[in-house]
């Protein structure tokens, strides 16, 4: 057992007086929840980049989607799984080619920011809860 | 359930190693691609005139074109079916030559169908590999109706 350890089981922990505890408390919350909102209204400035992007440069998207080849190439393979198994480089190929890129990353960032905005307010109500049992 | 790597530097040694293998992977496939379609596009462009039967192409479509002509495939309707080639009009505004050999397989909704079935503006979509010519040598066409 080390040192700390020792003395941690054998001391007795002081108790802080009741306005200092208070204060402490008050003042752990509210770094806290200033570190929660920050993170927050990053999530949700985040989440409005992506969105203000999609609607900036969404019939460009929507035209990429559309027109992808990748959705093309996607419909031959449902259609005609045989030629496509027997050729498989080739098939490999053509799906890794077509990849519509743009799509794909704004959809992930979209999504990422959402989950985090989401996470976030969860994790904020939780600190409220938690420091609000606390000082009452 | 005891984690497999107890130590925190072996852990981030491990998650690096893994990022720079992905970063690796994605960096050797993507050289690959674009070497293909550069190597695709290349053949195309010097047997253009050949391939095409001296034409070349619509001028005012050249504008809304994608950067390179897929090497793997073409979907669009087609120009013209002489012999065993077709050219084809893809949607990315590419005339690509298509050659029909003994193993491709020619399908539409009905089954299975042959090259007289194919006829000058049909909706198809072709499938194949690129050849040193900047052909596409399909290995399936499928028939497409023509509503869009």
């Amino acid at each position: 057992m080390n040192e700390r350890a020792f003395l941690k089981e054998h001391l007795a922990i002081p108790e802080a007086p009741a306005h200092l505890a208070h204060a402490i408390t008050t003042r752990i919350e509210q770094v806290a929840l200033r570190r929660i909102w920050m993170e927050v209204s990053l999530a949700a400035l985040g989440a409005l980049g992506v969105l203000s992007y999609v609607y900036a440069s969404s019939s460009l998207l929507q035209q990429e989607i559309q027109e992808s080849s990748f959705i093309q190439f996607t419909r031959l393979f449902v259609s005609d799984p045989d030629i496509f198994l027997s050729n498989i480089q080739e098939s490999v190929w053509s799906f890794v080619e077509t990849i519509p890129m743009q799509s794909i990353l704004l959809g992930l960032g979209l999504s990422l920011c959402a989950v985090c905005f989401v996470g976030f307010v969860l994790r904020l109500r939780q600190v409220r809860h938690q420091f609000s049992l606390h000082l009452t | 359930m005891q984690p497999l790597i107890t130590s925190k530097r072996v852990q981030i040694v491990v998650g690096v190693l893994i990022v720079l293998i992905l970063m690796s992977l994605s960096f050797v496939a993507g050289s690959h691609v674009s070497e293909r379609r550069l190597s695709h596009f290349s053949n195309w462009r010097n047997n253009y005139p050949g391939m095409m039967g001296g034409r070349w192409g619509d001028r005012g479509s050249m504008m809304n074109r994608a950067p390179m002509p897929l090497p793997n495939g073409v979907f669009g309707r087609i120009l013209s079916a002489t012999g065993t080639t077709l050219i084809i009009e893809g949607q990315d505004h590419f005339e690509q030559n298509v050659l029909v050999t003994t193993s491709t397989a020619i399908r539409s909704d009905q089954g299975t169908a042959t090259f007289q079935d194919l006829r000058v503006d049909q909706r198809v979509s072709v499938f194949g590999r690129p050849t040193e010519q900047g052909q596409i040598e399909a290995r399936l066409i499928r028939l497409l109706s023509d509503r869009p």
